[in-house]
């Protein structure tokens, strides 16, 4: 009863909802656009009404009411601040804890793609080293010892060195 | 679990077979003989064409690793490859192991001290041979029998 008289004195009457077609150069578009701007501002003053109600009812409850909504209020803060220090918790220290699990399952669910992962990875290592070895050896392979500018006389004769070494004592 | 482990094992165990027998398979390209070798390796050991039955395995191999290495040379290096091919073979392992070692030294030197080390292998090579054989005979690291193997 009170809400109606209020609505009335806000003055939502059935005036705001119609629509006055004063043109014949009104689309059904530019109607139905009229049409929701003014349902949407009937909805605001309507929670605007909600609010102001409220707000009068809550300056008129008792002390005893107060407190019971104050300790309720408080208890549901204290919980919510629970909830939200577990989930950080959760999400920061147990994160490897997870990770491993999810991965252990992953590769548990996975064999045959594991086997053949891990084989192909030792496959590469192996072959990644014997060129790395090729490439590493091949300058001071024999056949480039054997192209060098001097002879591999040179380098195996021990008579030259002793002569070098005679030459560079003097 | 088992079954994963059981599987990884089982992975492992055929790598390790793949890699024993291309181990094989190089044992076995080192006792080829001349008449099996093909033509673009006959070619290039063709200085040992005589000699080649009678080499040893392991020398078999290290001239199989020459002709490997031989197509990524200059023709003029390939040439002199050919030249020296024959004294290497009839090096001792001892010989050849110096040689080797000496070889990565002289790659390390500056252009100016391999330049000064080919004047004095000149040098010494105008030397009479007994004083080259005197000189050989001074050395601290004689030659022992087994080192003629």
């Amino acid at each position: 009863m009170n809400t109606q008289e209020n609505l009335t004195n806000n003055g939502l009457d059935s005036n705001m909802s119609e629509v006055k077609l004063t043109g014949t150069d009104l689309t059904k578009d530019s109607i139905q656009n009229q049409m929701t701007d003014e349902r949407q501002i009937t909805e605001e003053k309507i929670a605007r009404y909600v609010s102001n109600v409220l707000n009068d009812h809550a300056r008129q409850l008792d002390a005893d009411t107060l407190q019971r909504l104050s300790v309720a209020r408080q208890l549901a803060v204290g919980q919510l601040a629970g909830q939200q220090a577990q989930s950080a918790q959760h999400s920061g220290g147990h994160t490897l804890q997870w990770l491993g699990h999810h991965l252990g399952d992953y590769f548990g669910h996975h064999r045959a793609m594991s086997t053949a992962l891990i084989a192909g990875v030792m496959m590469l290592t192996f072959f990644a080293a014997q060129q790395f070895d090729f490439n590493n050896n091949l300058e001071n392979s024999d056949a480039f010892l054997l192209a060098s500018e001097l002879p591999p006389e040179a380098f195996a004769d021990k008579g030259f060195d002793t002569w070098l070494d005679s030459k560079a004592s003097y | 679990m088992v079954r994963f482990q059981s599987k990884l094992l089982k992975s492992s165990v055929l790598v390790l077979l793949v890699l024993l027998f291309s181990g094989i398979a190089v044992a076995d390209d080192a006792n080829v003989s001349w008449a099996q070798l093909n033509d673009g390796q006959r070619k290039v050991l063709s200085p040992l064409a005589s000699e080649w039955d009678t080499l040893r395995p392991w020398q078999r191999e290290k001239m199989l690793d020459i002709a490997r290495d031989y197509p990524k040379m200059s023709s003029s290096k390939q040439e002199l490859v050919q030249k020296r091919l024959t004294n290497w073979s009839r090096m001792t392992p001892y010989e050849r192991e110096n040689a080797r070692k000496k070889h990565q030294q002289f790659q390390a030197l500056s252009a100016d001290k391999k330049n000064e080390l080919r004047r004095k292998w000149k040098e010494y090579q105008n030397l009479p041979e007994s004083e080259r054989a005197r000189l050989r005979a001074e050395s601290p690291d004689t030659y022992t029998d087994a080192d003629l193997d």
